[in-house]
């Protein structure tokens, strides 16, 4: 009887070393494939990843090109206005060099009045003129000054928002290889996630998604402030055709012309706003969907 | 040879599980990274209209200046 045990034993062992060993065989001939399959993909990942780098080195260097060439836009628009502002200042003043003469006569004629009636008289005429001088010369002035410091504020404005969207590009080249690589061989924001596999590797990848997605919000933020600056720029432009219109500064021909370059930038507005709504809503969505991916994450 | 047997079946049973919980972990994870990767194209996609009609955008704004 013992003896039937320890065969029954054996062939028991028998059988599951065998098992084993296909089990095991299985999961070679598995990881082997898997092993290819990964490498493949590492080396497609490498390739991409250095692709992507080249593309955010251009993309940078674009960025400060840019934002050099605007900057010298920018400071020769500046010196210009400035010039223009000296040069207004210069005319305000003088009332073609006339006034001037004027306030050196009176005070010529100060000079050799012989009776203190004479000199008072005299001196209230000076600081009359001196008064109008004053008050013509902020008018002016203070027109001139607004005049540049509203083209200015231009300038600042287009250069922020161009070199704005080059950073966005920038970003996104950034974001486009950071996807690529985590796709393939899992590395994400210069995190290694090359050891963790399964469901830790699925888990840093959701949470990278769901970094992504805030960034995209984020820059949806800097998409509505366009919008809102993009507004106060069309109302000041319909305010200055409307201005025109009332001077009669422009043909009927350029009045059209100007009114459809509004009616375009107006239908381009309403247009982002109402991409960056549905933008939201599906961030939103999409933000929830990952959430759902591992419930514990 | 009880505990020869005991431990053969510990054995066994944690052989099985091990290979199935595996298995399973990673069409958990195929199915996850799967869903992942659709919804960062659509991201990607919703980014990249957003992009363009601020680009069209802008350029409508500067045509606006010479008013």
């Amino acid at each position: 009887m013992r003896s039937i045990k320890k065969i029954v034993w054996i062939v028991a062992l028998i059988l599951f070393a065998g098992n084993m060993n296909v089990s095991a065989q299985d999961q070679d001939l598995k990881g082997g494939n898997a092993k290819d399959k990964m490498k493949e993909q590492r080396d497609k990942a490498n390739q991409e990843k250095e692709k992507m780098e080249k593309m955010e080195k251009e993309a940078e260097k674009k960025a400060k090109k840019e934002a050099g060439k605007l900057k010298d836009k920018a400071d020769k628009k500046k010196n210009d206005w400035q010039d223009a502002a000296n040069d207004a200042k210069k005319d305000v003043s003088p009332n073609g060099g006339k006034d001037l003469e004027y306030m050196a006569q009176l005070r010529e004629k100060y000079k050799k009045a012989k009776t203190d009636e004479e000199r008072a008289e005299i001196m209230k005429m000076i600081e009359q003129e001196k008064l109008r001088l004053e008050k013509e010369g902020k008018d002016k002035g203070g027109a001139v000054a607004g005049d540049v410091k509203d083209k200015m504020d231009n300038v600042v404005k287009d250069a922020e928002d161009k070199v704005g969207s080059v950073k966005g590009e920038v970003e996104a080249a950034k974001g486009d290889g950071g996807a690529v690589v985590a796709k393939n061989d899992g590395n994400a924001y210069g995190k290694d996630k090359g050891d963790l596999k399964g469901r830790d590797f699925g888990i840093a990848r959701a949470n990278e998604a769901k970094a992504k997605l805030e960034a995209r919000e984020a820059d949806l933020a800097n998409k509505e402030e366009l919008v809102k600056r993009g507004r106060a720029r069309i109302a000041a432009a319909q305010e200055r055709l409307k201005q025109a219109k009332e001077d009669g500064s422009m043909t009927e021909e350029q009045m059209a012309q100007y009114q459809t370059r509004i009616d375009k930038a107006i239908a381009g507005i309403d247009k982002l706003e109402a991409s960056i709504s549905a933008g939201k809503a599906s961030y939103a969505k999409q933000k929830a969907s990952l959430q759902s991916v591992y419930q514990d994450n | 040879m009880k505990i020869l047997m005991k431990f053969f079946l510990v054995f066994l049973l944690v052989g099985v599980f091990s290979c199935r919980d595996t298995k399973k972990e990673e069409e958990d994870t195929e199915a996850a990274l799967e869903k992942i990767e659709a919804v960062e194209a659509e991201a990607q996609e919703i980014e990249s209209k957003i992009n363009e009609e601020a680009s069209e955008l802008e350029d409508s704004l500067k045509e606006l200046d010479s008013i």
